[in-house]
């Protein structure tokens, strides 16, 4: 039987998640992001190294909003990933370990991605100016 | 290894190779800033360097390893069904493994300088 005086919460304002938690998901879902992209990476690296067309041809591939989105979304998952793990180092040796550091580091690398991502958002999805 | 320090080694390898990828991929980056103009010839050439491709086959060793660390974490977490479990982890040592064989190819394929 379901007890009608149960203590329900689904004022989605009332519920908090502290920034160290927002910053550890998201490390653990750009890892998990990261992952999908190896296939990728390898194909990069395969592909510029096997002939000068190629190579050249990755130039091209520059000029497809879909490739520099697809290349925006790497870069923004791996820059996050590596700030925040830096930041999870520092705590494994104990830096910045209290409630308090904990916060202010959280926030220190949230907003430092976000305005990383954004600039290279700017700079690859709308400034990018291709030419060969 | 006991299975009670087995954690503990998890825990250590995944930081050492999260430093190695860090710094792998740290000199890429400052590698393509200094290379503006990057040209196939050069470019070739980083990956004939002995040197290079030790750090790089390195490289895919650590991304196997970090990697496969990380997501097991992830998936005992989340999925609590032995056989999905399973399964899950399965398919994710196989693509790894790929990966790695594959990494290897990519710079196997390219004749050797030494300096
Ligand atoms: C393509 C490369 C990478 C992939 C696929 C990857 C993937 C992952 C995954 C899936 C996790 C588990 C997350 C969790 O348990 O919540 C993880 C954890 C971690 N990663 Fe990476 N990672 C990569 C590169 C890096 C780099 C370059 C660093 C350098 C700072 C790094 C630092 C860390 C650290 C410190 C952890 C441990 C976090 C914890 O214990 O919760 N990773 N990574």
């Amino acid at each position: 039987m379901v007890n009608k005086e149960r203590p329900v919460n689904l004022k989605l304002t009332s519920i908090h998640f502290p920034m160290p938690a927002i910053t550890s998901i998201l490390h653990r879902i750009t890892g998990v992001v990261l992952f999908f992209f190896i296939p990728f990476l390898l194909w990069l690296t395969w592909y510029s190294l096997s002939s000068e067309q190629s190579f050249n041809n990755i130039k091209t591939f520059m000029s497809l909003f879909s490739f520099r989105f697809f290349l925006w979304v790497f870069i923004s998952a791996l820059f996050y990933h590596i700030v925040a793990g830096i930041r999870h180092l520092f705590m494994d040796i104990h830096i910045g370990e209290t409630l308090k550091g904990g916060r202010y580091s959280a926030w220190f690398i949230f907003i430092l991605s976000a305005v990383v991502i954004i600039l290279l958002g700017i700079y690859l999805l709308i400034g990018f100016n291709f030419t060969l | 290894m006991s299975t009670n320090t087995k954690g503990l080694r998890d825990w250590i390898i995944q930081r050492v190779s999260a430093i190695y990828l860090g710094l792998y991929a740290t000199f890429l980056f400052v590698y393509l800033i200094v290379h503006p103009d990057l040209t196939y010839q050069v470019w070739q050439n980083l990956f004939t360097l002995f040197w290079f491709r030790v750090a790089s086959i390195l490289l895919f060793g650590c991304l196997v390893l970090h990697t496969w660390i990380g997501l097991w974490t992830v998936i005992t977490d989340y999925i609590k069904l032995p056989i999905i479990r399973m399964i899950v982890q399965l398919l994710i040592i196989f693509s790894l493994i790929i990966f790695f064989i594959w990494g290897i190819e990519i710079v196997w394929g390219i004749p050797l300088t030494w300096i």
